[in-house]
């Protein structure tokens, strides 16, 4: 078959020393990056753009996707050792992802993660390579009203994690949101909610609120507790595949995972982000021990993590055939392939298919090398874990200062980060529920954007339910709503989880 | 903290919450004398935000109203849980916590990145416990540099540098490591 | 004494550190080149092609830093307020001039010195290669016949497309400004065809064009576009407007005037780079050079037409 053989070309080129190095290189850059905690993959991807210059086009590619493909999963590295996540995309990861490292060893729930991830991810790249134009096509059917329908299925996902606290979690999601709204409104550039101070007319920007809420906030929680949190690790972090026995435990979620954010992936506007939460929100409400998530359980760390990789490959879709960025990884390789002169679009597919393919089999490769290279910096991780926590957490606020800084380049993001943690340690202090506040400030400018363009290109509200997709979507979204009224049917909900796994 | 006492605190900030969302809602979501026509409109700027705000007051007024319920319950019947938290947390290191961090946001504009966190690692390390000086000079000078050469020399983030005098400080100290 | 000692070598090193900074070499240490929209973009490109041929014609590094946000404005303001010593250069574009048109900001024209406009392509009009409509004349009677039934994407409301479709409105050709603000979804918008126009630059749709997705029906201007010689210009309807979508290089306004030559001398020998004039033939966007005083000139005009225009079609200018 004519794909296999190219394929398998790719592969042969792909294999070539020069491009093994930098692809292990990028996945080294980008699971470094994800797991320390105030430095996301996008930031890395994006700073790596001038050492591209220097390559061709292929071994910059295979540079970024490693980056890219590691960066996605290593912030669950930190949300599962530390609490604290590395990226956004990492947030439900802590959830079900620490309490499983206290419960049954950092071991385990590592190799959970990275399992899972490895699944979601090499699925989503076998898409990529043999199912690209098909999957170009349906993403091609998507717009404003769908957009719309996906971040609202991830808006009420979020309050799946509010068991039993569904008000005070909505006064937390709606408080996000309406601090997502600050600033230039996107449709007319109008200032909100501004109060005439300069420093807010940028707009909060969620990675600030991220890093302030949960990466400094959790370093205050720590230094203040009476009772000393000990953050060293006690296990050695090390981690491996789980078995085909374990594997099969957990196909549910993992498949569950995957499929959702292949899908999700492709969806411009979409991203690992949204993928994970989704994924955790509809695997709580289909998984038996679903009552049970925020406590350790196995599948609620497998389900989120299988979807963010997932998104990855599936992310290159429209960016390779039609030149379109879904995300914000695809984004800078979009970018860094424009600086190469090589132009995405379906001329790529006649003009260059060695190219192509050579970047589909590296993508392929780097979600298998990406279990060693997490393997290695876990591994070093918790060695550093074991250092004197004084160190460590004073580390992790420089760090989260600095990744502050470098969303923007712009100094006030650092102060309202500052600002965000003391709130973020009030709000623990009080157990004031984080993760909707959180969720809300990255999700709700999003699905505002797309409400209100839909409602400006289709003039009507009654457009969310004539178009089949986005119809279907917001009704699974309203059956979540309904369920989480509903009285849950395990009796024992477990205690309330931590930080970022707070409810 | 007895359970009373919790019930009506909680009432209390409900209370405000519900209070501030009004106000916000009705004066502060778009600046006064908007020149945009659209922003009162449905497919306008203060919708959505002014959406928000609302739900605030709704959650918050039920939020009142359940806390309302409950507090001429407990007059009654057994007693809730107690707040666990307050034996947990120690104030004073968390203000001293939040008063460092925050002193080293206002330095690092004035006196650049470098300096600034040299001075806050100096300052942080001993009040957490690690007082011997050789390793507190290590870990606070080499740290910084360590983080200096992988962010402004390996991925070129314009980090601060300082005003004035610090700027030139700070441009001869890179230059003195290599850095520019 | 070791006290006074230590003191009085601060005292020396920060002195030494004010006098030898204003004395160096230009450029002898890094410039910062901010580009004030995201990776990907035609300012971003732009941004980087320079920094990789001013790097090797300044001979120091030239790293790039995104900073987006309010059409531009975040990263301008950060450039207007740069130290002077002409460390620090930016990305300038039609789209924030247009914003400040339009209200937004407080930057004006004065808060910059020029180094010098680089880039400028006309605006037009693009459909998916299907669609039903087939000329620019076509675009216009359907729109007379069912006035708000077209749909224009464009990049928002407020910006210079939302002008054009007010102008055309104003003049009896009603359609809808459909507002996407992320590029991206744009082009997803028409190719899926969930809107029936594209307003747009050549340059941003090349690939488009090249793969035969999409097509131009005009170009706003009184002349016609030498690289799509069939394709009508809007003055042939009587409807004389010039939207350039242009570029250029800035620095904050105190930099003293050695510093601004000599960076705008080696902007001037990028632009003559073989690399260059492949970078701007591609993106349709080459112009001839202009010098700092020319480019300030054009900005000003650009400004003013801006000002005029969204006054013509109806909307609220800033003074």
């Amino acid at each position: 078959m004519d794909a296999l053989a190219s394929v398998y070309g790719g592969m042969m080129a792909a294999l070539q020393p020069l491009n093994l190095v930098v692809l292990f290189m990028g996945l080294l850059v980008g699971v470094l990056a994800g797991a320390l905690p105030g430095i996301s993959f996008v930031n890395a991807m994006a700073l790596s753009l001038p050492f591209t210059y220097l390559m061709s086009p292929l071994v910059a590619m295979a540079f970024l996707g490693g980056i890219y493909v590691g960066g996605v999963f290593g912030g669950s590295i930190c949300s599962i050792l530390l609490n604290i996540p590395g990226d956004p995309d990492s947030v439900p990861s802590c959830w079900d992802g620490y309490p499983l490292s206290k419960k049954k060893g950092s071991v385990y729930a590592l190799s959970v993660a990275i399992t899972a991830s490895a699944i979601g991810g090499l699925v989503s790249a076998l898409i990529l390579t043999f199912a690209a134009p098909p999957f170009a096509r349906f993403a091609l059917s998507f717009d404003q009203p769908e957009f719309f329908a996906a971040t609202l299925l991830g808006l009420v996902s979020v309050l799946a994690v509010c068991r039993g606290k569904l008000l005070v979690g909505l006064i937390s999601l709606f408080t996000g949101i309406t601090l997502g709204s600050v600033g230039a409104d996107p449709l007319y550039g109008v200032q909100r909610l501004t109060f005439d101070v300069p420093m807010l007319e940028n707009g909060i920007d969620f990675v600030v609120v991220m890093i302030g809420i949960f990466a400094i906030g959790e370093v205050l929680e720590a230094c203040s507790a009476r009772v000393g949190a000990d953050l060293r690790v006690k296990d050695s972090a090390r981690m491996g595949l789980l078995s085909l026995r374990d594997i099969w435990k957990l196909r549910g979620s993992i498949s569950r995972g995957t499929g959702i954010g292949c899908i999700i992936g492709t969806i411009p506007g979409g991203g690992a982000a949204i993928g994970a939460l989704v994924a955790y929100g509809i695997e709580r409400q289909v998984n038996r021990q679903g009552g049970q998530f925020g406590t350790g359980v196995a599948d609620g760390l497998a389900a989120p993590e299988a979807s963010k990789n997932a998104t990855t490959g599936t992310a290159l879709i429209p960016m390779l055939t039609l030149g379109i960025p879904s995300s914000a990884g695809s984004a800078i390789m979009l970018a860094a392939l424009v600086l190469h002169n090589v132009q995405p679009g379906p001329l790529l597919f006649t003009k260059q298919p060695e190219l192509l393919y050579t970047i589909f089999a590296s993508f392929l490769l780097a979600n298998v090398f990406m279990i060693i290279v997490s393997m290695a910096v876990a591994r070093g991780f918790g060695l550093v874990m074991k250092t004197n926590p004084t160190i460590l957490y004073a580390f992790i606020l420089v760090l989260s200062l600095i990744g502050a800084f470098a969303v923007r380049n712009n100094m006030a993001d650092v102060i309202v980060c500052v600002g965000f943690g003391i709130v973020g340690y009030l709000m623990q202090r009080f157990q004031f529920p984080t993760a909707p506040l959180v969720l809300g400030v990255i999700l709700g400018p999003l699905a505002e954007g797309y409400f209100m363009t839909s409602i400006a290109n289709y003039g009507t509200l009654t457009v969310f339910f004539t178009r089949p997709v986005a119809a279907v979507i917001i009704s699974v979204a309203l059956l979540f709503v309904v369920w989480s009224l509903l009285p849950k049917r395990s009796a024992s909900e477990g205690p309330m989880p931590q930080q970022a796994s707070n409810g | 903290m007895n359970d009373k006492a919790v019930i009506r605190l909680r009432i209390g900030y409900a209370v405000l919450a519900l209070v501030v969302a009004v106000v916000l809602a009705t004066w502060f979501v778009v600046p006064s004398g908007s020149a945009n026509a659209a922003a009162d409109s449905f497919v306008g700027p203060a919708t959505w935000p002014r959406a928000m705000l609302i739900g605030i007051a709704l959650c918050s007024g039920l939020l009142v109203l359940r806390n309302v319920l409950q507090y001429a319950h407990a007059q009654r019947a057994r007693t809730l849980t107690a707040h666990p938290l307050d034996e947990q947390f120690d104030n004073r290191k968390a203000a001293i916590g939040i008063a460092l961090l925050t002193l080293y946001v206002v330095a690092m504009p004035a006196i650049g990145f470098a300096l600034a966190t040299v001075a806050f690692l100096l300052v942080w390390l001993p009040f957490g416990g690690v007082r011997k000086p050789r390793v507190l000079a290590s870990v606070a000078v080499l740290g910084t540099i360590a983080l200096l050469y992988a962010f402004v020399k390996l991925t070129t983030l314009p980090l601060e540098r300082g005003t004035g005098v610090f700027d030139s400080v700070t441009v001869s100290l890179y230059r003195v490591l290599g850095i520019y | 004494m070791r006290r006074t000692t230590f003191i009085a070598g601060m005292a020396a090193i920060f002195a030494w550190c004010s006098v030898a900074s204003a004395q160096e070499k230009f450029p002898s240490r890094p410039i910062d080149m901010i580009v004030n929209f995201g990776p990907g973009g035609g300012a971003d490109q732009l941004g980087r092609i320079a920094s990789q041929l001013l790097e090797r014609i300044l001979s120091v590094p030239v790293p790039v830093s995104n900073i987006v946000g309010a059409s531009g404005n975040t990263g301008l303001a950060k450039v207007a307020s740069a130290q002077p010593d002409g460390y620090t250069v930016g990305v300038i574009t039609g789209l924030s001039i247009s914003s400040w048109a339009a209200g937004m900001g407080r930057l004006s024209v004065n808060d910059f010195a020029y180094l010098g406009v680089v880039q400028s392509s006309p605006s037009m009009l693009f459909v998916v290669i299907d669609s039903p409509v087939k000329n620019y004349q076509q675009l216009l009677d359907a729109a007379k016949a069912s006035p708000g039934k077209l749909k224009v994407a464009t990049a928002g409301f407020g910006t210079l497309d939302d002008f054009a479709v007010k102008y055309l409105a104003k003049k009896g050709f009603a359609m809808v400004n459909a507002p996407y603000a992320k590029p991206a979804e744009r082009y997803t918008s028409i190719l899926g065809k969930h809107t029936d126009v594209l307003f747009e630059e050549p340059g941003d749709v090349a690939q488009f064009l090249a793969a035969k997705q999409m097509r131009p029906i005009v170009v706003f201007g009184d002349k016609r576009h030498p690289e799509f010689p069939d394709v009508p210009a809007s003055g042939e309807f009587d409807q004389h407007v010039d939207l350039p979508n242009w570029r250029a290089l800035v620095a904050s306004p105190n930099v003293p005037k050695d510093r601004v030559d000599a960076l705008s001398a080696g902007i001037a020998k990028m632009t003559d780079t073989a690399e260059w004039k492949k970078f701007c033939s591609e993106t349709y966007t080459c112009i001839t050079k202009m010098n700092p005083a020319d480019s300030k000139k054009f900005v000003q005009k650009n400004y003013d037409d801006a000002v005029a225009f969204l006054k013509e079609s109806g909307g609220d200018p800033k003074k």
